[in-house]
């Protein structure tokens, strides 16, 4: 019945018609955006499945279908997560739904979910036929790469010039980064060693050689080297350092003592190594 | 007694093969991308931290769209299987089969979603045939 003629190429001949006969083939909004990657996704599949070509009206169809049932998916486990007290949704609530989502095809199984005695989740007929389709099926990836959003890159770093991985999604972006986090980072980095400089300062750090140098792993200042400019700042609490040489420093950036030693090991780096060794 | 011991060992092979199909997600990339399944999930309330999951919505997704699909293709063939009997040589069966409204419909009905579209409704006749005819 499957006679599928070459898999990897032709999701481009095919899903290019679509999106480009759409009035808004742009994607201004992100839910037209979503729209569109879904609608190429579920035209691959249409195409695994051994279709030539489609209606634009059928496809369009088709995909509001397949998110509104992910979307049911969704809806339906977290409800039975928030009704077992949990935020987060598990494997079972997940199998809940899906159960509930089930249409008439087959009882088998479908009812041993709620069976606490003999409770297994493979016995429950929706996973085990998931199963076998991930056996059975064919891979076919998604036909090209996402980009992702360039606002939430720009967004994900700070004005302090940190990279905020772990950003939660209900945080605005306007907010500043947590300071707890961050003054923690620090002050342990500066008792203990030198190599976790490279994650928690060398984002703000412009001098190339010292670049150079944290990216080698070792913290060895260079010989030679050319001058460190930092940016002035307001409150120059170690503007002098020992060695005479003037370093400033942000002065939002300024944290009590523990980012003076740093400007000390990077403004004059001669007298560390004295210390040091 | 013994029904116990059989019964937790049955259990036992069942949890083993579901670890097996859950870290057999890991390895496998569904059709449907990861990136729009979790803004879907994030959209209708789903928090869960673990990626597997997130396939497993993503892969049940997939099995339910190429359930329809084959379901409207089943649709499309036996439409075609009739009519082709009168003028048989006119083109070939495999070029013909297009996913239209008329077979989806039908295939979402056995699903459980009721499509209507309008009477009238006008879509070009030649749309789904371009890229085939392209083709060869």
């Amino acid at each position: 019945m499957k006679s599928k003629p070459k898999p990897k190429p032709k999701p481009k001949s095919k899903s290019k018609p679509p999106t480009m006969a759409t009035p808004s083939p742009t994607a201004e909004s992100p839910s037209d955006f979503c729209f569109a990657v879904a609608r190429i996704a579920v035209s691959q599949i249409c195409q695994y499945v051994g279709f030539k070509s489609a209606q634009l009206s059928a496809l369009d169809t088709l995909t509001v279908v397949a998110t509104k049932y992910l979307q049911a998916i969704a809806k339906s486990s977290s409800a039975f997560a928030a009704a077992a007290n949990r935020s987060d949704s598990n494997l079972f609530d997940l199998s809940n739904a899906l159960r509930d989502l089930r249409t008439t095809h087959g009882i088998s199984g479908s009812s041993s979910n709620f069976r606490r005695s003999d409770f297994c989740l493979l016995k429950s007929s929706d996973l085990a036929e998931i199963a076998d389709y991930v056996d059975y099926a064919v891979e076919t990836p998604f036909a090209r790469p996402i980009p992702r959003r360039l606002g939430s890159v720009k967004v994900a770093c700070d004005n302090v010039g940190r990279f905020s991985v772990l950003r939660a999604a209900h945080i605005p972006n306007w907010l500043p980064e947590v300071p707890e986090t961050t003054t923690g980072e620090c002050g342990v980095v500066s008792r203990s060693g030198e190599e976790l400089w490279e994650n928690c300062l060398e984002k703000c750090v412009t001098g190339e050689k010292v670049d150079m140098a944290v990216e080698n792993g070792n913290l060895e200042l260079g010989k030679e080297r050319e001058k460190v400019r930092f940016k002035i700042g307001v409150n120059l609490k170690s503007g002098v350092s020992k060695g005479g040489k003037r370093v400033c420093w942000d002065g939002h950036r300024n944290r009590n003592g523990n980012s003076n030693d740093y400007f000390n090991a990077v403004g004059n780096e001669d007298n560390d190594k004295d210390e040091k060794r | 007694m013994n029904h116990n011991q059989q019964s937790s060992d049955g259990r036992h092979d069942d949890d083993t093969a579901l670890t097996e199909f859950l870290a057999s997600l890991m390895d496998y990339t569904p059709t449907i991308p990861d990136e729009l399944v979790e803004h879907y999930l994030a959209k209708s309330g789903f928090q869960c931290p673990d990626v597997r999951l997130i396939r497993l919505v993503a892969v049940a997704t997939q099995k339910f769209v190429a359930e329809v699909a084959t379901d409207a293709l089943q649709q499309c063939k036996a439409r075609q299987a009739s009519i082709i009997k009168d003028k048989r040589d006119k083109q070939q069966k495999e070029k013909r089969l297009i996913l239209t409204m008329e077979d989806l419909s039908k295939a979402l009905r056995e699903h459980g979603v009721n499509v209507k579209h309008q009477e009238y409704f006008a879509d070009n006749p030649s749309t789904g045939m371009d890229p085939a005819s392209r083709d060869e």
